[in-house]
């Protein structure tokens, strides 16, 4: 890895292809979650990739390739998403609703169909719950990175699982339904 | 406090998630391609970084050539002996110092020389008939300094001396026994006296013909490194005195072809 980031530093074409191949699938796999399409993944992560090229030089090897680049792609999808975003107008969680979200089973749901839910998030919930849920960012992250207030960024994250739970329970229930 | 089920919740949506294996769509990498720098743009750069290294290195070059060139002795004093020629040696000649006896025995004045001699007067020879100042450190014998014509894979024969051992002669050795005094001369006579025209010219300067380093130098360098384009040529040469020409060959031709 280490040679193929150097070969990469002196804009070797190979190198950079390489390099490709080693992380497209993760990275478009991030990208599918924060866009609405597969269309606008593959958007991002074309300029994903051309901005860790551009910058490669500025990577210092402290730390991992892979989470540095994985920065980059959720920089990109946000700044992808900045048009369409827009905070969801929702009234503060009582922190009893924000603590009390039910338990939903995932059992017969495919990833294909719960990656298609997430997509159908509006774009506020959708890059919260990405950050906050599969990413590890903390709420004071999200929201320095957002620019919104933390609690904001609760509250979204919030009903952002509520929706997704409604929609689990839909699919289960048709599941349900179809076998009986 | 985030309760446990949010938690679990998340696991759950994550660990579905991960199960996904998109597929890259192989054209995307040359749309990626297309929007990276070219390598040529960099190589252009680098070329350029190569093209002031080798004139750092031409500079260097020139540098180290002057310097050598202007380390060098410039001048050397020939002691020339009258007997010599006059004209400056061909390439093929070399110089042999010759000693050669006197023509004539050396006498003192007067036959009836006492065994141990008295103290005599050497007075400094005067006009052009007798111009050899070697002649004033060994009376019976001197050098002279003629010019032989020997083929370059020649031996030379450095000394040739006579037959005749004259040191043996009991006449040139009392005289070799002799202690010479040297009278007092007044300044302005040995300057008129003990000079004369022709010992001049025994002291004359002459420039020793320069070695062409330098020039032969920057014409390797030249010739190995294209200046200019086409049928531009550099040519570098020395003039006696050590002046650096520089001639451009094919410069203007090529200017005036499109005149």
């Amino acid at each position: 890895m280490e040679r193929l980031i150097e070969a990469c530093k002196k804009n070797d074409r190979k190198a950079q292809e390489q390099l490709y191949r080693l992380l497209a699938s993760k990275m478009l796999h991030l990208c599918l979650r924060y866009a609405s399409s597969t269309f606008d993944a593959e958007e991002m992560l074309q300029a994903g990739f051309i901005k860790v090229f551009s910058h490669i030089h500025q990577f210092s090897g402290a730390g991992s390739f892979e989470g540095w680049v994985r920065r980059i792609m959720v920089n990109t999808a946000i700044e992808y998403c900045r048009k369409d975003f827009k905070m969801e107008r929702i009234d503060q969680l009582s922190d009893q609703e924000y603590l009390n979200s039910g338990f939903v089973e995932i059992n017969h749901l495919e990833a294909r169909d719960l990656l298609d839910m997430v997509q159908e998030l509006a774009p506020g919930y959708r890059i919260i719950f990405n950050m906050y849920a599969i990413e590890g960012f903390s709420h004071r992250e999200i929201a320095e990175t957002l620019n919104i207030s933390e609690s904001s960024s609760k509250s979204q994250l919030s009903r952002a699982r509520v929706r997704l739970q409604e929609k689990i329970k839909q699919m289960e229930g048709a599941y349900h339904g179809i076998r009986k | 406090m985030e309760s446990e089920n949010n938690k679990e919740f998340d696991r759950h949506i994550k660990a579905k998630l991960d199960e996904l294996e998109p597929e890259v769509p192989a054209s995307l990498w040359n749309a990626i391609a297309k929007e990276l720098p070219a390598e040529q743009n960099l190589r252009s750069i680098s070329d350029k970084r190569g093209f002031s290294y080798s004139w750092a290195a031409i500079a260097a070059c020139l540098l180290i050539a002057f310097s050598f060139w202007k380390l060098q002795p410039e001048e050397v004093i020939h002691l020339r002996s009258t007997t010599a020629s006059a004209d400056r040696e061909t390439p093929g000649d070399r110089v042999v110092i010759q000693v050669h006896p006197p023509a004539e025995p050396v006498r003192k004045s007067g036959s009836d020389a006492p065994a141990t001699p008295a103290r005599r007067q050497v007075t400094p020879p005067a006009g052009p008939g007798h111009p050899d100042r070697l002649s004033d450190i060994s009376p019976n014998t001197y050098a002279s300094v003629n010019k032989v014509n020997i083929e370059p894979h020649q031996p030379v024969k450095a000394l040739e001396l006579p037959e005749h051992d004259f040191i043996d002669d009991p006449e040139v050795q009392s005289v070799l026994e002799e202690e010479v005094a040297f009278a007092p001369v007044p300044l302005e006579e040995a300057g008129a006296v003990d000079v004369p025209a022709t010992d001049a010219e025994a002291f004359a300067v002459e420039d020793k013909s320069r070695p062409k380093v330098v020039s032969s130098v920057l014409n390797f360098i030249a010739s190995n490194i294209q200046i200019g384009s086409g049928g531009t040529r550099v040519e570098f040469s020395e003039t006696e005195h050590g002046v650096l020409k520089v001639d451009i060959k094919g410069f203007l031709n090529k200017n005036n072809q499109g005149l």
